[in-house]
């Protein structure tokens, strides 16, 4: 798996396990959710509604919600201001994604 | 219904100087911002998790935050800092409406600034939707308090000083810039450096970017655009070709890079959305990033108690920031409907005395023309008649009609 953290300046928080689409993908303790998926080389975060294309992270800040996912149960949650915490499920979010238990 | 004497909305350089600026006067302070820690996107700071062991890796922004962070610290006993808050509306009567921890609120504001800065300017290209494409800002908000490389090899494609800086920091933590990639020709770098003569720090930035990029080896191809990003399913490479005076790519210029990702910035558009709700007039100005709450000398908009301060006001950087958030709290309550004052005026008279400013870069910086202040695109458009009739304010006043009556 891919790693793309930057170990110079800073010192992590604790490391756990993150599950992401039934996988399990490494998190520290202050990342987004975003960053821990970049940082496993994750790239598609969502597919649009109708033409079902791939989309990621873009502008990172929270404005443009392209990184939408389903975050323990709760789709549009935004991957790149939300953070990891241990054990949290994250799905690629399909179209408008649908709450858990939604049929 | 809660009423807050002093409302802010954004913990940045302008937001952080307003609540001093009025804290240090004796005023109780509601702060509203999306992140967990006041910093906003220049002074961000690391999340709770992360500790900081070399500052020096993290630039000179990080070092400037520091001090303006500790400043507000010392005010906090007197402001209340919302985290996590998301503005959703602004209505009539002075009400704020606004998302927190799942749940919708709302307060009352006796004074409102609006202090809620500015955002990479997105443009679009065929391709531009591919995972692997980021926004200039939000590659380095990854490096920098996130530290994760946005990928692999990387382009830097756009306008303005902000890609030598990104490029500066994938360098620095190690990752692969490929190429940078500037529109603009030599002419755009002198005008920018004429712009910013006599701020000694921004081009002392400059210069440590530029030598840095220089020492990596990166190649840095002027007058040059991205016009595609192609790959399947992800950013696989990249088409970029000369360009004339107008940006038009070359014909039988192109040539393709191998890069799994891309970093676009064309500089900053000034968040304005919320001035919209409040009903400001707005104005079309492209040197100062687009639409702008039209404002006066003490940063007061068309709207009564309603002020703005740093770059949703017009794209000029943090230090001009800083300057207007100290200006927009400065004597603030003595401005408004005295009617409506409870609180005696003599403590907020002191407001000033802090206030040693150099307000004279504020206003060089935000009032004389020509490119090169902030990190505006430099292609000079010119708004149409059309354009300025349908004023956002306009529009905004039309939809606020509309959602009203349903």
């Amino acid at each position: 798996m891919e790693n793309r953290r930057v170990a110079k300046g800073v010192v992590r928080g604790g490391q756990f396990e993150i599950e992401v689409d039934g996988r399990k993908v490494l998190a520290h303790e202050g990342e987004t959710i975003g960053s821990a998926l970049v940082a496993a080389g994750v790239r598609t975060f969502r597919q649009t509604p109708k033409q079902h294309h791939p989309r990621g992270m873009y502008c990172g800040i929270g404005l443009c919600y392209e990184c939408a996912m389903i975050v323990n149960g709760v789709p549009n949650t935004r991957a790149c201001q939300t953070l990891a915490t241990p054990g949290c499920r994250v799905e690629t979010q399909e179209g408008l994604g649908r709450w858990e238990g939604e049929q | 219904m809660r009423e807050s004497e002093l409302l802010i909305l954004g913990g940045g350089p302008a937001g952080m100087a307003a609540a001093i600026e009025a804290a240090k006067a004796g005023a109780r302070v509601t702060m509203l911002d999306e992140d967990a820690r006041p910093g906003g996107q220049i002074y961000r700071q690391f999340n709770a998790g992360f500790r900081v062991v070399d500052a020096d890796v993290l630039g000179h922004d990080y070092e400037r935050g520091q001090e303006l962070l500790k400043e507000f610290a010392t005010v906090a006993g007197q402001v209340e800092y919302l985290d996590e808050a998301l503005v959703w509306g602004i209505a009539p009567e002075n009400e704020l409406d606004f998302l927190r921890q799942g749940e919708s609120r709302s307060l009352r504001y006796r004074q409102l600034i609006i202090a809620v800065g500015a955002y990479d300017r997105p443009v679009p290209f065929p391709g531009w939707t591919l995972p692997g494409v980021f926004t200039a800002g939000g590659a380095q908000r990854l490096i920098k308090t996130q530290r994760v490389l946005p990928g692999e090899r990387m382009l830097l494609a756009g306008t303005g000083p902000l890609q030598l800086a990104v490029a500066n920091q994938i360098v620095e933590a190690g990752g692969t810039v490929a190429a940078i990639v500037e529109a603009g020709n030599i002419d755009t770098w002198m005008s920018l450096a004429r712009g910013a003569w006599g701020q000694w720090a921004l081009i002392a930035d400059a210069w440590r970017y530029w030598s840095g990029i220089r020492k990596a080896g990166i190649p840095l191809w002027r007058e040059h655009i991205l016009v595609e990003v192609r790959g399947d399913g992800r950013v696989e490479e990249a088409v970029v070709a000369r360009v004339d005076q107008e940006w038009r790519p070359v014909p039988g210029t192109a040539r393709t890079l191998l890069v799994d990702t891309v970093c676009v910035g064309y500089g900053f558009v000034p968040s304005v959305e919320l001035t919209r709700l409040g009903g400001c007039e707005h104005r079309y100005d492209p040197l100062l990033g687009g639409w702008l709450p039209v404002r006066g000398e003490q940063m007061e908009t068309t709207t009564p108690n309603l002020y703005v301060a740093g770059d949703c006001g017009g794209v000029a950087g943090s230090f001009v920031a800083i300057e207007e958030g100290r200006i927009a709290a400065w004597r603030l309550p003595e401005r408004s409907d005295t009617s409506r004052r409870t609180r005696p005026g003599a403590a907020w008279s002191r407001a000033g005395s802090g206030w040693q400013g150099s307000c004279g870069c504020a206003r060089r910086w935000t009032r004389s023309p020509g490119p090169g202040r902030g990190c505006t695109s430099w292609r000079k458009t010119t708004p149409s008649s059309a354009d300025a009739r349908r004023s956002p304010s306009a529009k905004s006043r039309r939809l606020w009609r509309r959602t009203s009556a349903t």
